[in-house]
């Protein structure tokens, strides 16, 4: 049975349809929230809020594009909302932080790649972070991102080569040792 | 990316997809679990009426029952006069200067005034914001150029540039009231006159200083807009996102001096229609306002 026959029968209120389409969807829409979270517990939830809403406004997929496309679509809004809201909570928590310890020095560890190469992924735009993440590091195309940000796909291509520049401008002291 | 690029570009993408937020297998069952019972939940609620409780409902069915079952017609009289009154204070309005009144009124609100929910806001929408009115005086703009825009506003008075900067917005954000229409007119105005100049390369940072505080003045601002009811409206939502995206780059250019940052940022200015999209958000009304224009030097 192929998307458009579940959806029809999730629609009716087919359960084990739903189940259906979580099982065959649920694998990418959780490694591409936990990429972008980088937690497991919130890449959980995110996962959840994406079936949950996605189910939810189900009679309103009119079959025009893919149901993964569709669904795509629906996860990235949800990670990338829940993501802007835990930013906020964290920036706060984070704040009240810094303030307990003034004046005490922090422990120094060494600097190596693997950690510059997430503080600066990390430090990425929003916007060329989740481009770099859906493209790079998890195979989405430039179609299926278009798509999922509601942009055009030049904008998706433009957005990853700035990523990728900015990335090797962050990472740069590090060229010998990747040439080498 | 050139040649000498790409291995580094490629390489850097193998360690991401490596190293970065590896995930790990799927909770599937688990997760299951939730969705279903939640979906359980939601389908109970629904049925029980729990899960929707209207604030006020949009029309009130038995009300207009009631008064059209009144006896010899009387609901329809009462109808007509309600119009009717209705229709005489409208007019009132607009002949008596009732826009006046308003925004004599709304002057008079002190700066951090709370405003009441539209409608069609949720309370927590209901946010303590500074008055379009005040929004130049707080700003924290270069003050050369805050205050020539202050001092314009002040020579068109209050009322007319909030008046012009409403009917410009044609399409008002849903949900969205005057004081954060009026702000986000402000402050996309503001924000075309600063791209265009950087754009243009009059203006660089090493002529001018207060070319990043400028920078960073609109990129916080884009950012509170972005966290208020005025970016509820998708297109302002996209519209907010990529300007706050293109001052990120242009901030971080001018913090670290970088050549390279300045090129992505320029780049990003010229591929982009941003410009173009704030012109049709404002109308095409910025005024390059307060600028100086130093020597000619490269752009952005």
């Amino acid at each position: 049975m192929d998307d458009r026959q579940l959806v029809e029968r999730s629609l009716a209120g087919d359960r084990a349809a739903q189940r259906a389409l979580y099982d065959a969807h649920v694998d990418r829409v959780y490694r591409l929230a936990y990429r972008m979270a980088g937690e497991e517990a919130l890449a959980r939830d995110l996962t959840q809020d994406t079936f949950v809403r996605a189910f939810e406004k189900l009679d309103g997929f009119r079959g025009d594009a893919a149901f993964s496309t569709w669904l795509h679509a629906v996860a990235t809004s949800v990670v990338l909302n829940g993501l802007r809201k835990r930013k906020k909570i964290r920036a706060r928590e984070r704040d009240m932080k810094a303030a307990e310890h003034i004046g005490v020095t922090p422990r120094h560890a060494e600097p190596d790649l693997k950690r510059r190469l997430h503080e600066a992924v990390d430090g990425l735009p929003e916007a060329y972070r989740t481009v770099f993440v859906m493209h790079d590091l998890e195979g989405y195309t430039h179609r299926e991102i278009a798509t999922a940000l509601d942009v055009k796909t030049g904008t998706s291509k433009a957005r990853l080569s700035r990523a990728r520049a900015r990335l090797r401008i962050e990472l740069q002291e590090f060229a010998e040792e990747w040439v080498a | 990316m050139n040649d000498k690029d790409r291995p580094i570009g490629e390489r850097i993408a193998a360690t991401a997809r490596e190293h970065y937020n590896p995930p790990l297998a799927t909770p599937r069952e688990e997760m299951w679990a939730e969705v279903a019972s939640r979906m359980q939940a939601n389908e109970v609620a629904d049925e029980t009426g729990t899960a929707v409780t209207p604030l006020r409902p949009a029309t009130s069915p038995t009300r207009a029952r009631d008064l059209r079952a009144l006896p010899g017609g009387l609901g329809w009289w009462i109808g007509i006069a309600a119009a009717l009154i209705i229709g005489l204070g409208l007019g009132r309005l607009s002949l008596g200067g009732g826009g006046q009144a308003s925004a004599v009124a709304e002057r008079a609100a002190p700066a951090g005034t709370t405003f009441a929910a539209a409608p069609d806001e949720t309370p927590e929408d209901s946010a303590t914001i500074p008055r379009p009115a005040d929004e130049t005086t707080l700003a924290a703009a270069p003050p050369d150029r805050a205050s020539a825009e202050d001092a314009n506003a002040a020579t068109r008075g209050p009322e007319v540039s909030a008046d012009a900067a409403t009917t410009r917005s044609e399409r008002p954000a849903p949900g969205t009231g005057l004081p954060y229409r009026v702000a986000t007119q402000k402050h996309l105005d503001r924000s075309e006159s600063f791209l265009a100049v950087a754009r243009s390369g009059l203006v660089q940072a090493e002529d001018d200083p207060e070319f990043g505080t400028w920078a960073r003045s609109l990129l916080g601002r884009t950012q509170l807009l972005l966290a208020s009811p005025a970016a509820r409206e998708p297109e302002m939502h996209r519209l907010l996102q990529d300007l706050e995206l293109m001052l990120a780059q242009i901030v971080v250019s001018v913090e670290t001096g970088d050549p390279a940052e300045a090129r992505i940022a320029g780049e990003g200015l010229e591929e982009s229609d941003l410009l173009l999209r704030l012109r049709s958000a404002t109308g095409g009304t910025a005024r390059p306002t307060g600028i100086r224009r130093p020597a000619r030097s490269s752009s952005l």
